[in-house]
């Protein structure tokens, strides 16, 4: 029998604790590697508060940086269905993924984030990307609105 | 004080995201990965704070202008965002991709931005408007080039390819194809240095004797 896989607990900002195994964490997140490299992490009694990640979100950080470590030797087709299936989410899921994925510092993770949210403003007009993104004070000025409205009208 | 919990909590859910409070840095990422002419003719106009990360010459270290699709059309008038683009990388630009409007006139407009950092360029199928003249100005002016793709550009001859070979020793990777190109210039190019490119793609289809 082989020795029992380290794990490692990740408290959401519910106060939701998640038991992952240790190295599924180290091997994608900068932030929890330097934890568990630098000893401020202890085995017997510490968790790790990620208070702004709430639970359905850090599960999902969990199931991706799990599959990832698992099935880093499939081939890359399987691998990018898999992660376009895990970003089928709506627009609040993708930014509270964002911002977790920034906070834990999980590079691959982030890029594959990076790339969806390019692939939602490519070739779409301004209003349209105002109603994506939930932009509802531009901040410009009226005139300036309007001059742009006048000068571009047709990418509104 | 419970009740008032359990309100704001089902608000926080069931509200949109604040987009706008992503921190600059993290836009800017997403940002770096659209087409310049997306960003030039749509992202730049969604809000004032997008219109200020769009100003930050780290943006346009990369300018891509390829691929432009159902957008490629003379109503964009490219040149000239090309030109609003390189204004903007304030001599940062590293990368630019051009596909069929580049002239002699636009890399002399390069070369005049003080654009030294200038590593990669791409300019394929700009068919009539780039000659030796602009390329032999180019490879004299930016010796650090490391890739140079001018696929299609039928005005480049064995001159421009001399001074790209003697001029450019960094160069790794090296895209060209010209149907005129003669057995001949193929000879003077065996005493050019380009060919100790590792990457070299010279595609010819019709070798006229």
């Amino acid at each position: 029998m082989g020795s029992p896989v380290k794990k490692i607990m990740l408290c959401s900002s519910e106060k939701e604790i998640f038991s992952v195994e240790e190295q599924v964490m180290v091997q994608h997140s900068v932030i929890i590697n330097n934890m568990i490299e630098d000893g401020s992490y202890n085995h017997e009694e510490s968790k790790i508060p990620l208070d702004c990640v709430d639970s359905k979100t850090l599960k999902k950080v969990i199931d991706y940086c799990t599959h990832h470590t698992h099935h880093h030797n499939d081939n890359q087709e399987d691998l990018e269905a898999w992660d376009a299936q895990f970003l089928n989410v709506d627009s609040n899921g993708l930014y509270d993924l964002l911002m977790a994925a920034n906070y834990l510092e999980i590079r691959n993770l982030l890029d594959l984030i990076y790339g969806t949210i390019k692939n939602m403003i490519k070739g779409k007009k301004i209003d349209e990307i105002r109603r994506i993104f939930n932009i509802k004070d531009h901040g410009f000025t009226p005139e300036e609105e309007e001059q742009n409205r006048k000068e571009y009208p047709h990418f509104y | 004080m419970a009740r008032w919990t359990i309100k704001r909590s089902r608000k926080r859910k069931t509200a949109g995201r604040n987009w706008l409070g992503l921190p600059n840095d993290l836009t800017l990422m997403i940002f770096s990965r659209l087409s310049t002419v997306d960003i030039l003719v749509s992202v730049q106009q969604v809000c004032r704070q997008w219109w200020s990360i769009c100003m930050d010459p780290l943006l346009w270290r990369t300018i891509n202008m390829c691929d432009l699709g159902i957008r490629n059309s003379v109503d964009y008038k490219l040149e000239k965002m090309c030109r609003r683009a390189i204004d903007r990388s304030c001599g940062q630009l590293e990368d630019i991709s051009i596909e069929y409007f580049g002239t002699d006139d636009l890399l002399k407009y390069i070369i005049d931005s003080g654009c030294y950092k200038l590593r990669r360029p791409r300019l394929v199928q700009c068919f009539y408007e780039i000659s030796d003249k602009g390329l032999c100005e180019m490879a004299e002016k930016f010796s650090l080039l490391e890739e140079l793709d001018i696929s299609l550009c039928p005005c480049v001859s064995s001159i421009a390819l001399e001074v790209i070979g003697r001029s450019c020793p960094l160069l790794k990777s090296f895209k060209f194809n010209n149907v005129t190109v003669t057995k001949k210039h193929l000879l003077l190019h065996k005493i050019c240095p380009i060919y100790a490119i590792s990457n070299l793609l010279i595609t010819i289809s019709t070798i006229v004797a």
